[in-house]
Order: C-alpha cells, then structure tokens, then sequence
C-alpha cells in the first residue's frame, strides 16, 4: 500500500519542483536602482513642435548632469545655492524624506517619500508610479508645479500649509490617501519634498521647453544623417565641412553658457523659485462668512441659486442644470496635465498620442466637472474650502476663477451656501441618471 | 509498531502544523502590518515597540519552525523511515533554512528582489510542510480506500473521470501557489516599475482570481456528485470553495481600502466619499487578511489534491501527468 502512494507520490514530489521553476521565472524581472527619469514627454512634445529630435550627447545629457548638479538624486538631494531657497526648502527635512526607507541610528524615520508615495506618484514625481495607471484620477504630476487645492490666488502656488493639509487630510473620492497617523514632522518632511520635486521638475521642463534653454540649440550639426529632419538636411546639406565645424564651436559654446552658474540663477532658478517664494503673499484675504439666521441663510441660498444659472458665474455650464457634472459641453475637455501645453495631448492630432504614451505618459482621460449633489469635496468640505474653490477656482482643471468673473466675496459665499446646503443629494437608491456627456453639442 | 512510528510523528506534525500557520502567516504579516505594505521594513524592529514585537515574533517564530524541522526529520528516520517522506523532510529542512537566509539577506541588503523570493519562496515551504503534515497524519493511513473494493466493478469511463479529477485537483493547487506569486508581485513594487507592468500584474491577478475560483468551484462539484462518499475530500473541498469565494471579497475590499472601489464595478456612488486612510487599522486589516487568506487557499488545496491521489490510488492507471501536461494546462 505504501508502495503505491509512493509512485504517485512521485507526481507529487515533481509538481513543486515545477512550482520552484515558475516561481525563479516570475522573479526574473530584476529591480532597477532608484534614479530619476527624465521628462521624455515633454521633450517629444518640443521635438514634434520644433519637428527636431533632440541629440543626446548635447541636449539630453547636459539637461541630465545639469539637474544632478542641482539637485543630487532620490538617495542624496541638494538644494541649489539661490538666494531664497531656504525659505522654500529645508535640506535636513528633505535628508528625512529621500533615500531608501528605514531609521537613522537615532530612530527617527528615514525614506519617508519612498515608504509612503512612491508608488503613486512615482520617483521622480511624475504622477506616473506602479499604481497610476489603475487610478482615477490619476496621481498629481508635480513636475508641472500645479496644485488644485490651495488658498492662494488662481495661478500662484499653494503654500506650505495648503500641501500639509492635504497630505494629512487626504482627499475624499480619490485613491490619495490621508496621512494623518504620521507625525507632523514626518509630513512636513513630505511637504518639503513635495515642494522640491516640484521645483526640480519645473527646471526640468524649463530647460527642455523654453526657447532660450536647450529646446532650439542647432545640434543638427551634431547628427547622424539619418537623424535629420528633411529642414535639418537642406540646411546641412548647405553648409560647408567648415561652417559646420564652426558652427559645433558655437554650440558647445552655448552649452557652456547654459550649464554655467549665471544663467542657471539668474534665468532658470528665478523664473521658477520666485513663485513658491511668493506663495505666501498670494494668500488671498477673507472676511469671515457672515452670521445667518434661517431667513438670511435661505435667501442667500437663493442668490446663489440664481448664480449658479447665470450666464457670468456659468456654474452650470460645467456642472449642469442638475449639478450632476454633466454639463460640460466640449468635446474636448481634459486637465491641464494631460493636455497641451502643460500636458502632452493635443486633441486635434490624436496620431500622435501612441508615441507618447510609449515614452510613459498615461492614457488620457476627460475631466469630469464634479456631481455636486453628493457632498463629496476633494478639497475639503469646510466652508471656507468651497469658497477658496469658487473664489480661485481649481488649478489644472479648467473651473475658472469666480474673481475672473466679477464675483464680489459675498455672491460667492451665496453660491458656497448654495452648493452646500441648496443641493439635493443625489439619491443612491434612485440616482438621476446622468446626461451623456456632450449631449449639448451633438444635438 | 508501524502504529506507533506513525502516531509519534504526528504528534510532532500536530506542532508544526500549529507553528507553521502561525510561522507562515507572519513573514507575510510584517510587511503590511507594520507601515508598509509594498515593502518590507526592514531594520523597523529599530523603529518602535509595535515594529519591534512584529519582526522579532517573525525571527523568532521563523528560528521555531527550522527546529520543529529539524525534530521532525529525526522522529521520520527513526520511527516512519518512508523513502519519500525522509526526501519530504530533508527538502523541507532544507527549505527553511533557505528561506531563513533569504530572509537576512533580504534585511541587510534591502533589496526588493530578495523580498520577493523570500514572499514567493514562504508558501512554497508552507505547502511542503502542508504535505508533510498530511501524509504523516493519522487520517492519511487510516483513511479507508473503497476503491480497492470496488475495483472490479470500475469502469474505464470512471477511472478517466477519476484522473480527471486529480489533474483538475492539482492544476488547483498549481494555480492557488500562481496567485501567491502574482500577490507577491503586487505587494513588492520597486518604485521604478513602470505603471503598464503594473497594471498588467494586477489584471493578471484577478484573471487567475477567477481561474482559481472556477477550478475550486469545479473541483468541489466534482468530489460532491462522486458517488463514493469520502467525507475528508468533500469537506476540504468545501471549505476550499468557501476561502476562495471569500479570498475574492477580500480581494475587491483590499483595492477599495487602498485606492477606491474598483471603478468596473458598479455601485461606484456609494463609495464616492471614501477617504482612504493610510495605514489605518482598516486598511492594514484587510490587506493581511487577503494575503493570509491567500496561503491558507494554498494549504487547503494541497490537502485537497493529496487527498484525492490517496483516495484513488494507483489501480486505475492513470495517463501520466507530467510537467508538459501541467504546462498545458496551464498555458
Ligand atoms: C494610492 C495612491 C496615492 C498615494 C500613496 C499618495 N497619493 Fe498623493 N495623490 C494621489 C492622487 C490620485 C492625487 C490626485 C487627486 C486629484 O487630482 O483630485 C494625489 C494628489 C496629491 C497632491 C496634490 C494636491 C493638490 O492640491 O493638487 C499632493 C501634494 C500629494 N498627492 C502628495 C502626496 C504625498 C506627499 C504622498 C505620500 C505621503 C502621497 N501623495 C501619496 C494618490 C496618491
Ligand atoms: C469650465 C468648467 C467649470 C465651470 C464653469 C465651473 N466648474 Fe466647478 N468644477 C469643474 C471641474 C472640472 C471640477 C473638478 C476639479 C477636479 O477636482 O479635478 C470642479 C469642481 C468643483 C467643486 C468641487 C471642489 C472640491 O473640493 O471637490 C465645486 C464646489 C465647484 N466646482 C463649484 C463650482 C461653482 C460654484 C461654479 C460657478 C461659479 C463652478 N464650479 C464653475 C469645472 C467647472
């Protein structure tokens, strides 16, 4: 009897030896070491604007070293010498937040950015970790040095404390989690670093973007024939060995000039530090929301009601008639990180979208203008989070500033009362349904 | 005599059955207990008392298992001396202290891939200790064999069905132990994976959700019309369907609780002002439960397919199931 459990048994003993096999298979994939990447997105967003590749060995690589000078890597950042920055960043925070995750020999947290956000907002910040594509909405891209949330002015960066709060708050009805079991300095730790990536990224897309950096160096003289552009051709095809030699000369020169401590302070660092460093003077100021008794409260719903319809605030045109966020009407209608030009996408030449979504980009989505009959505010549900939104409107996300429109304080605190306590709630039992998006345009 | 050589390692199984649940629930707990769920913290028995207590019990309790397979293997060659089960015990022992080196290695050099091999490599000693556990127990020599009685009477149409049945028995466990990998690929992301990888694993993790649930299902069908009545098999078939259908619960709980209610799904309105709180106790609740869950999926459908080979032993000669066929099965 032995004997035959043992022959089948045999079966048995190989199925986890396969079991092993597999498994050795699965893990083949090694692991990467940390590093940044390098904005490839926004990069083949300039090569198909100026319909130029850029050359890698003076282009690419000086953008590389440039940022590594001045920020170090996700293991060991630095925070370049500008006037200013310590206000905006604090090394020793960012120290707590870099690197690889553990303790310090004292036992305070180290790594807190890999530990905690990585996986969503990727290494370098760019919105585009392991988990991102799975998400809706997807992970913020700091690189862009958008925030939605904040108290300052449409436009301005948000200040030190609008991030710490939403990191410690989270966000309702978004996968961003709330980090409120942190210790407060763990997460103004995070903030900083937020902050720097931010900075970092800015830099970056300025010295791949703008005109005056790398985008429109003639490094044609440079290229293989086989990377020209037919332009790049007839004019090589023009030049002398001579004049090209010369013209070589004149880039590398230009690069010297680009990778040099002057135009990195005075152009690239003030261009973009100088508004985390106003942040806080873009805080806009508020009256407190004025005392209502039930009659007050009622016709102040009334007026925001009102509003709401009305062709200045335009409310509905985004949010619709029943507020459900079915109103929008273009057809086109995505977020600034998606869309060109701080996005990637450019709706009128869709051809183009599988390259970028090859180089990383994440498949782009529409904006939904939220249903706002189910109380749910990512910002913050407090009165005065509403009115921020109204009143500055939403960053990134094409809901315009009540102030653009002329709306005085208190017509949009009539419309916060509106939208606070005017609205139905959507009835989960019986959910109205929503109109198909862009019924408006095709009708 | 053979009784007795048979009870005192059972006595020691009984042990190691406790510990290994225990020993192999943990180093899968640590991880997602403690303050992360992607990664293993390492050095955090530094960190804090809770941190402490989770990775030291995990020592700990991973020094415990090696010794039980240490006795384990001694009381095998001296009391139950089995050709295969000496093999067992000896790839066994030899599994743990694999493992405990994986597991070191893992802590000092911080290396993501030696994280996933040590998760990866954790089910598979579960599953042989699982087997062991099974052949040596008492119920495995007592349990009655009718059809060796009814032998005469089996048709060739039967003993296809039978074969049928442990084929489907065992890609079981196969796809159970394939599910645990692609859970560890998820839990250990390195930060520069890309997001279209991920999400491949990720889709890839509910598709074999669904292969497990279907063969489980299947499997328990199967036993249940048998006409032969062996109550062992139903029951752990039984409560195979009823962990997976569950483990699938827990699944979709898992990604609300990390990133939202899965948007396929409908009923998305009613989690629309879910805040999600990290590292909550929630949060870290569920997510562990899955992962447990996961490995005791594993153990029972070990113990399901070993059950079926005893119960339907070698008469019926079987179309021999080899690697190739299991490949095929499933590609
Ligand atoms: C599970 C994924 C996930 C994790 C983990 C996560 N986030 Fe987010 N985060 C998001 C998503 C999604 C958004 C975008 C929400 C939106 O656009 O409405 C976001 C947005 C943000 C924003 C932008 C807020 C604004 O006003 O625009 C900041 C800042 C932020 N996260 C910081 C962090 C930090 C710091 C951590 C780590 C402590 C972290 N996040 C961890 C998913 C995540
Ligand atoms: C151009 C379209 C547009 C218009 C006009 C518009 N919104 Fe919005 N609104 C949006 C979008 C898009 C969002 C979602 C933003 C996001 O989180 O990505 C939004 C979000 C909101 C939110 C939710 C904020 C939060 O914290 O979650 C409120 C409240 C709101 N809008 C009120 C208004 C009011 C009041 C008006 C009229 C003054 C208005 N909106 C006009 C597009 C618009």
């Amino acid at each position: 009897m032995i004997l035959q459990t043992v022959k089948h048994n045999r079966l048995l003993l190989r199925v986890p030896g396969f079991l092993f096999c597999m498994s050795l298979f699965l893990l083949s994939g090694c692991s990467e070491p940390a590093q940044y990447r390098l904005n490839l997105v926004a990069v083949h967003k300039v090569e198909l604007a100026n319909d130029s590749s850029f050359e890698s060995e003076h282009q690419l690589e000086p953008i590389a070293d440039i940022l590594e000078a001045m920020f170090g890597t996700p293991d060991l950042p630095q925070i370049p010498p500008v006037p200013g920055i310590e206000d905006v960043l604090d090394i020793d925070k960012l120290y707590m937040a870099a690197g690889p995750y553990g303790t310090d020999e004292h036992g305070k947290a180290q790594g807190l950015y890999r530990q905690h956000c990585v996986h969503c907002h990727g290494i370098s910040g760019d919105g585009a970790g392991p988990t991102a594509a799975i998400l809706n909405p997807y992970p913020r891209d700091y690189r862009l040095g958008k925030f939605k949330f904040k108290s300052t002015a449409s436009g301005s960066k948000p200040t030190h404390g609008d991030l710490k709060k939403t990191i410690e708050n989270g966000m309702t009805g978004t996968a961003m989690p709330s980090f409120k079991l942190l210790d407060s300095d763990e997460v103004e730790a995070l903030v900083h670093y937020v902050k720097y990536l931010s900075i970092r990224g800015e830099v970056e897309r300025y010295l791949i973007e703008d005109g005056d950096q790398f985008a429109e160096l003639f490094t044609a003289v440079f290229k293989d024939h086989s990377q020209l552009s037919d332009d790049e051709k007839e004019e090589i095809d023009e030049m002398s060995t001579e004049e090209i030699k010369e013209e070589q000369e004149t880039v590398d020169a230009e690069i010297v000039y680009l990778k040099s401590q002057e135009n990195l302070v005075e152009n690239v660092m003030e261009f973009v530090l100088s508004k985390w460093i106003e942040a806080d003077d873009n805080v806009l100021e508020i009256k407190p929301k004025p005392e209502m008794n039930l009659k007050e409260l009622e016709e102040s719903m009334a007026n925001g009601r009102k509003l709401f319809f009305s062709k200045d605030a335009a409310c509905s045109t985004c949010h619709g008639d029943t507020a459900l966020g079915d109103g929008q009407t273009a057809a086109d209608f995505y977020d600034d990180w998606t869309e060109i030009p701080g996005g990637f996408y450019d709706p009128k030449n869709p051809e183009s979208l599988p390259e970028f979504l090859a180089l990383g980009a994440l498949e782009p989505r529409k904006l939904r203008p939220r249903n706002l009959r189910q109380g749910v505010y990512r910002g913050g549900r407090r009165p005065i989070d509403i009115f921020w939104r109204i009143r500055n409107g939403i960053d990134g996300s094409k809901m315009p500033a009540a102030k653009e429109v002329a709306l005085t304080d208190e017509e949009v605190w009539n419309l916060v009362d509106f939208v606070r306590s005017a609205l139905p709630y959507d009835q989960l039992s019986r959910p109205l349904v929503h109109k198909p998006e862009n019924t408006k345009e095709i009708n | 005599m053979m009784l007795v050589c048979a009870t005192f390692p059972l006595i020691w199984v009984g042990g190691l059955v406790t510990t290994q649940k225990a020993g192999m629930a943990v180093p899968d707990w640590p991880s997602t207990y403690g303050y992360n769920l992607f990664l293993y913290p390492w050095q955090t028995w530094l960190f804090g008392p809770y941190d402490l207590f989770l990775e030291h019990g995990h020592r700990i309790l991973g020094a415990l298992v090696g010794m039980v397979a240490i006795g384990l293997l001694v009381s095998i060659l001296y009391c139950d001396a089995r050709k295969h089960l000496i093999i067992l015990a000896v790839i066994a022992l030899v599994a743990v202290i694999i493992q405990g080196v994986l597991g070191g290695a893992r802590v000092i050099q911080d290396e993501i891939l030696l994280a996933k091999i040590h998760g990866c490599f954790g089910p598979f000693f579960f599953m042989l200790a699982v087997a062991l556990e099974v052949i040596t127990s008492k119920r495995w020599s007592q349990m009655r064999l009718p059809c060796k009685d009814s032998q005469t009477s089996t048709s060739l149409a039967d003993s296809q069905q039978i074969a049928g049945l442990k084929r489907l028995a065992v890609s079981t466990a196969v796809f159970a132990y394939l599910q645990l990998l692609l859970g560890a690929q998820i839990r250990h992301i390195s930060p520069m994976t890309s997001h279209g990888n991920f999400r491949i694993a990720v889709v890839f993790h509910v598709f074999v959700a669904f292969v497990v649930l279907g063969h489980v299902l299947l499997l328990t069908t199967k036993v249940w019309r048998h006409q032969d009545k062996l109550k062992l098999l139903r029951s752990v078939t039984l409560v195979a369907s009823l962990l997976v259908i569950g483990q699938v619960c827990l699944g979709v709980a898992t990604y609300t609780a990390k990133y939202a209610w899965p948007a396929i799904l409908p009923g998305g309105d009613y989690f629309a002002g879910l805040l999600i709180e990290a590292e909550s106790f929630t949060q870290t609740m569920i997510v562990t439960g899955h992962v447990a869950t996961g490995s005791l999926i594993l153990a029972v459908t070990t113990t399901a397919a070993l059950y079926c080979f005893k119960y339907y032993p070698s008469e019926f000669r079987l179309p021999r199931i080899s690697g190739t066929t299991l490949r095929g099965v499933i590609a």
